[in-house]
């Protein structure tokens, strides 16, 4: 399920997120979490210049899949897998939670 | 220092996937400190040549593989494999990977490529151990199954590997960081070493490479685009950019966490980087030892009918072409031969070149034998020995041509030797020859095709999805630049201002700018080389991978940069048009004059040139034709050998040549170098007497008096050098070697030795410090631009053949230039020369016409009577549109035909080719006449075309095919009383159109006659009315482009010129950049065009137009008509 929602992160020294707040709740990261690399649609993003040698940060996005538990209450809870997209190093900014993926989720909407 | 051996990198020469040169990658991975260092590009050794070059100019040992697919029985791809020759195998592994690359090319109807899995183990496993080892990576079915989650399988797939490659089999264990469990995600990653560490197989790192930096995987997006036909965003990309060249501190880290993410004792990590060493180490490659590096390897002796030592028949062949080449020689002349001949032997046997010159002899002779036209290119021009032994027609002591300058002391690899043949006839010698040598010894040679500009701006076009109307417009502006200056070019360019206005609102055309510059230079597809033939030993095919070509004869995988390296014999087989346009002259001369040959063209009677049969033998006629050069004078040189373009025209114009020798420098001078250098003035200066000669100083009168003192040739700087410095002529040719790569290189070298060059008779000095300083800045300044005479000399020699038959024979030789085609111009252009030297052009007829322009006789030949102003040229039916070669040959074996009726009927032409057809005519005469003679009623006219084509459509509509009963096949039908009359006849302009849509020439009148109104109304002049005007007169000229060309320009700055035919000749009109400027797009997007500017004088016969202006000339007439319609 696409999220694409900002959250803040607490990471581990290595950069791995540790906990999440995402909607009010705060999860905490089960799994051992695994670095990913997505990428992005660089053509079709407006005002963008790709001249030889300038682009290098431009097609990638560094992500992490953690699996998590909610913590706190709130009004959507959810137990399940997660993206999470890291700001650039270079502007700041925040982290993205680009997909989260839930079984019992899955089963309620697909059901 | 922490070191790392990539095995897995792909080149830019795995085309549309790899971005960047194996030299930058071996670059890069010498900086890294590595021991060695890999290429396995896609399907094959396209790079490998260089690579290995490349790691030997480096210092570093090379490793050699490729990733090919596998193929199951049912064609489906069972995902990749690396193979990696083993190196210090005797070139084993070399061979072993060379013959499975080109199993897995095998043609097997359209199957792609790749290796068939049930002949993987007899391909790959060698009978005395394994020579290769194969990598099983994150793409292969192994990484496949991992990646579906499917364990059980994935070990299957391994064990059978393992029964394949027992020992020589390991798991390339690759990391991109792709999304968790796809293959080369981390987890895959660690998968794929557990279960490699699990089956007790090798396991290496590798990172799959394709590009050189992060940056770049840019740019493999847009390769990926143009791979899948099509935009980016149809088709699923790469899932990121991790494939470029890591460093060693990265592949360690990246070892380490692939083993932390496993279930793998950390100790793993440094084995698996040792693995990755150990495997590197037995691929490493001794260059010498596997592939006899730069080792000449040619074909054996016994092949080339060469019993015993070939030194010893390459002299006594040389011998026996003395009688044949000097039969007229006196006593002096005949030493001076045998001098230079021994001196050239001896040389030619010191570097054992021997069965070389008797291979490339052996060659040319069975041309001879088949009748075709050849003659060598090249510095090989300048060796004696290739003329005696017919390699070359070029008599070197003729032109004073040095044979140092093709064969010097320090040559270690063959020499090029470069033949020229008729191209007609080129693919007939390629069989011969792979039938001669056996098709173990011979191959064609590959073609590497980079993107330029043009095709760069395409396919990145079509990777941001722009659509057809947007590319063609940004391609057609795109004239003679490098893609990757094309922002600069945005600015400075005045046919791109619309395009650049554009890139202002238009975030795409931005990106295809950049896109374009990305794409500039890498290799694009490979193809055929146009002349290239490689000849080799019986152990061709262990070196070189071969596959198919588009002729069917096997190719090989290397390209002319590799030859060399890999000690092949390479002979550049050019199929030239001139030598078929030569060849199809002579026998057009010999079928219409028959013994009449030399009356019909106005030559002596008793010309030993001429056969009593006919038959002309080109390569004897003399060198000093005074019709022949009174006709290159008048500067209407086209058809003739390379002084037909504009640029050239101009200059013939002002040279006016005398002699052969003018002929030589003329296309010496016509080039960047000499253009800027300004060597044409003082040439032309001296020539027409306006100036003495200046020989620089006395000693070199003797040979710089083929040019009037102007150092033009290699030859001169050569002897230059030797006579200064007192060198060889080998060594002054080895010193100008060096100069053409740093002319002040050798100046310390040159003025110590000048100066110290003593008369060894007086003891004084033989050249003034004064001296030093005129020739040293002689040679600075022409020494890099000098031309090897002996290529002139070659080249030079169509030129002067052509014109001469020009001269002597304008419609036999107007038809076989017409028939093919061999020059820089639209064959409507040769046929306006046609038009403009009085030779009747008759019509398309298919009772008449044949495959090729033939040459007719009008009116019966009277006796006594030369047959000048009776030959017209009949046009040709092989340039009707859409004509195939199958109808072609029906009707030509039909001739002739009674009816139209029976044309349909036997020709079976196909019905828009019978309609084109009736539209331009070529049915005109068998609807009017008939074997039954003139049968129309008394009075009655013949029908019109719009009857004939009337006719043709009833003949053609669906189900009135008449058919004929068997038995009445013979019986002939006059059908005229079936052609519909009452039709309008074609006005002229019908006609014109009908012949440019279908002939693409304008037959019966000018196109530029549709127009004619218009034009009065401008008041444009005529191009054969401008040589008339004074100069600088203000003129309006229009026609139809014949030529673009932007030459070298001594100033360095662009200047465009522009062609323009209007039927009565040619005008050439120059834009400087003001005049480009003004001109914006119409410049190089239009055909039809009226130019402004003022007349400018070039010679005597020469006339040219400085441009201010020009329109697109159907704008204008859209502009002109309009009011007039309202």
């Amino acid at each position: 399920m696409h999220i694409n929602e900002t959250v803040s992160v607490e990471t581990l020294p290595s950069g791995a997120p540790i906990r999440f707040v995402w909607r009010g709740v705060t999860y905490g990261v089960v799994s051992s979490p695994e670095p990913w690399i997505s990428r992005r649609s660089w053509w079709s993003e407006g005002g963008v210049r790709v001249a030889r040698g300038s682009a290098a940060g431009l097609l990638e996005v560094p992500m992490w899949r953690v699996d998590a538990l909610p913590l706190t209450d709130g009004a959507q809870r959810m137990d399940g897998t997660f993206d999470l997209a890291q700001p650039p190093a270079a502007t700041g900014g925040d982290w993205v939670l680009v997909t989260a993926v839930s079984e019992e989720l899955d089963e309620r909407l697909f059901a | 220092m922490t070191t790392f051996t990539h095995l897995n990198v792909a080149s830019a020469f795995s085309a549309h996937h790899g971005t960047a040169r194996p030299e930058a990658l071996v670059a890069a991975q010498a900086a890294f400190g590595a021991r060695a260092a890999g290429i396995a590009d896609r399907d094959g050794l396209y790079g490998a040549v260089r690579h290995i070059r490349a790691c030997l100019a480096q210092g570093i040992a090379p490793i050699v593989g490729v990733s090919l697919a596998v193929l199951e029985k049912d064609g489906r791809a069972a995902g990749r494999i690396t193979v990696l020759a083993h190196g210090h195998t005797d070139g084993s592994g070399w061979a072993t990977l060379a013959r499975s690359i080109s199993a897995a090319h095998a043609p097997r109807g359209k199957r792609a490529v790749g290796l068939l899995r049930d002949r993987i183990g007899h391909l790959l496993r060698g009978a005395d151990g394994a020579t290769v080892t194969v990598l099983l990576g994150h793409d292969s079915d192994v990484g496949q199954a991992v990646a579906t989650g499917d364990l059980p399988r994935a070990r299957v797939c391994l064990s059978w590997w393992k029964g394949i490659l027992p020992d020589s089999l390991a798991v390339e264990v690759v990391c991109h960081y792709t999304e968790p469990g796809e293959p080369a995600s981390l987890r895959h990653a660690a998968q794929m070493l557990e279960l490699a560490e699990a089956q007790d197989v090798t396991a290496v790192l590798g990172n799959a490479v394709r590009y050189l930096e992060p940056d770049d995987a840019l740019t493999g997006d847009v390769l990926d685009a143009a791979s899948h036909l099509s935009a980016l965003g149809a088709f699923t990309p790469q899932p990121n950019g991790q494939a470029w060249l890591k460093t060693p501190d990265d592949m360690h880290a990246l070892a380490r966490r692939i083993v932390q993410f496993s279930t793998l004792p950390a100790s793993t990590a440094p084995r698996l980087i040792a693995s990755t060493e150990h495997v590197g180490e037995r691929c490493t490659l001794d260059p010498d030892e596997d592939l006899g590096w730069r080792r000449a390897k040619i074909p054996e002796n016994e092949v080339i009918g060469l019993t015993g030592d070939p030194n010893a028949v390459l002299w006594s062949t040389a011998e026996a072409g003395i009688s044949e080449r000097f039969p007229y020689a006196d006593t002096a002349e005949l030493t001076r031969v045998r001098t230079r001949m021994r001196d050239e032997l001896v040389t030619i046997n010191e570097f054992g070149f021997a069965s070389y010159f008797l291979t490339v002899a052996d060659v040319t002779s069975m041309m001879r034998g088949m009748g075709i036209r050849n003659q060598a290119r090249g510095s090989g021009a300048g060796s004696l020995v290739n003329y005696l032994l017919h390699i070359s027609n070029v008599d070197p002591l003729e032109h004073d041509l040095l044979f140092e300058r093709f064969l010097g002391n320090k040559r270690e690899t063959l020499p090029d030797i470069d033949i020229d043949v008729e191209s007609a006839r080129r693919h007939e010698i390629y069989r011969a020859i792979f039938e001669r040598y056996g098709s173990t010894r011979v191959s064609l040679m590959a073609m590497q095709n980079t993107y330029r500009a043009r095709g760069a701006a395409r396919d990145a076009g079509a990777a941001l999805g722009l659509t057809e109307d947007q590319i063609t417009f940004v391609a057609k502006n795109i004239w003679r630049f490098n893609a990757r200056d094309f922002r600069d070019a945005l600015g400075r360019k005045p046919e791109l201002r619309e395009f650049a206005e554009l890139l202002h609102t238009d975030d795409k055309l931005d990106m295809l700018v950049d896109l374009t510059e990305r794409l500039d230079r890498l290799p694009r597809h490979v193809s055929m080389h146009p002349c290239g033939v490689i000849l080799g030993n019986n152990d061709l095919y262990n070196l070189t991978p071969v596959q198919p070509s588009g002729m069917g004869l096997p190719m090989s995988q290397f390209d002319k940069d590799d030859i060399d390296d890999v000690g092949l014999l390479k002979l550049d087989v050019l199929g030239v048009r001139m030598q078929s346009s030569i060849a199809y002259t002579v026998s057009e001369i010999r079928r219409l004059h028959g013994s009449r040959v030399a009356l019909a063209g106005n030559l002596p009677l008793d010309a030993p040139y001429i056969n009593p049969d006919g038959h002309l033998d080109v390569d004897s006629i003399p060198h000093d034709d005074e019709a022949t050069y009174e006709s290159i004078r008048t500067a209407h040189t086209l058809g003739m050998f390379q002084i037909e373009s504009p640029g050239q025209r101009e200059l013939i114009g002002k040279m006016q040549p005398t002699e052969y020798n003018d002929l030589i420098a003329d296309i010496s001078l016509f080039r960047p170098g000499p253009m800027k250098g300004n060597m044409v003035a003082p040439f032309l200066d001296a020539k027409h007497g306006f100036t003495m000669p200046n020989y620089l100083h006395s000693r070199f009168r003797y040979f710089l008096g083929d040019s009037y003192g102007v150092v033009i040739y290699h030859e001169h700087i050569l002897r230059m050098l030797h006579e200064c410095m007192g060198v060889s002529l080998a060594e002054a040719d080895e010193l100008r070697r060096s100069m053409e790569k740093n002319t002040d290189s050798i100046e310390t070298n040159f003025r110590t030795r000048t100066a110290a060059n003593k008369d060894s008779v007086t003891g004084k000095r033989l050249f003034t410090d004064a001296d030093i300083e005129r020739i040293w800045l002689v040679l600075k300044g022409f020494g890099s631009f000098g031309f090897c005479k002996a290529h002139g000399a070659a080249f030079a020699l169509p030129t002067y053949q052509s014109a001469w038959l020009k001269a002597h024979y304008p419609a036999e030789f107007l038809a076989g230039i017409l028939t093919h085609d061999p020059g820089m111009y639209p064959r409507r252009l040769l046929l306006a020369e046609v038009r403009r030297m009085g030779i009747p052009i008759l019509a398309l007829d298919v009772n008449k016409s044949d495959g090729c322009y033939r040459v007719e006789r009008q009116a019966p030949q009277a006796p006594n009577q030369a047959v000048d102003g009776t030959l017209g040229i009949r046009l040709s039916l092989r340039d009707v549109q859409g004509i195939n070669e199958k109808e072609l040959q029906r009707i030509l074996l039909g001739q002739p035909f009674d009816s139209l009726t029976d044309f349909f009927e036997r020709a079976k032409p196909s019905r828009s080719l019978l309609q084109r057809l009736a539209l331009v005519g070529a049915l005109d005469d068998i609807a009017a006449t008939s074997i039954f003679g003139d049968g129309t009623a008394a009075g009655e006219p013949p029908p019109t075309r719009g009857d004939v084509i009337a006719r043709v459509r009833q003949l053609t509509a669906a189900n009135r095919r008449v058919h004929f009963p068997e038995n009445q096949l013979d019986f002939t039908v006059d059908d005229r009383h079936l052609i519909p009359r009452g039709n309008a006849e074609f006005t002229s302009e019908e006609r014109v159109h009908a012949e440019l849509s279908i002939l693409n020439m304008d037959a019966t009148a000018h196109v530029l006659e549709s127009y004619r109104p218009l034009l009065d109304e401008l008041g444009v002049t005529p191009a054969n009315e401008l040589l008339g005007l004074w100069n600088k007169t203000e003129v309006l000229v229009a026609g139809i482009r014949v030529a673009t060309q932007t030459p070298p320009m001594k100033s360095g700055k662009r200047v465009v010129f522009i062609s323009l035919d209007d039927g009565t000749g040619c005008s050439d009109s120059t834009f400087f950049e003001e005049a480009q400027e003004a001109t914006g797009p119409v410049l190089f997007g239009t055909r039809l065009m009226v130019i402004r500017g003022r007349t400018r004088r070039t010679g005597e016969r020469g006339i040219s137009i400085e441009a201010s202006n020009a329109w697109d000339l159907r704008e204008l007439w859209t502009q002109f008509g309009s009011p007039r319609r309202k």
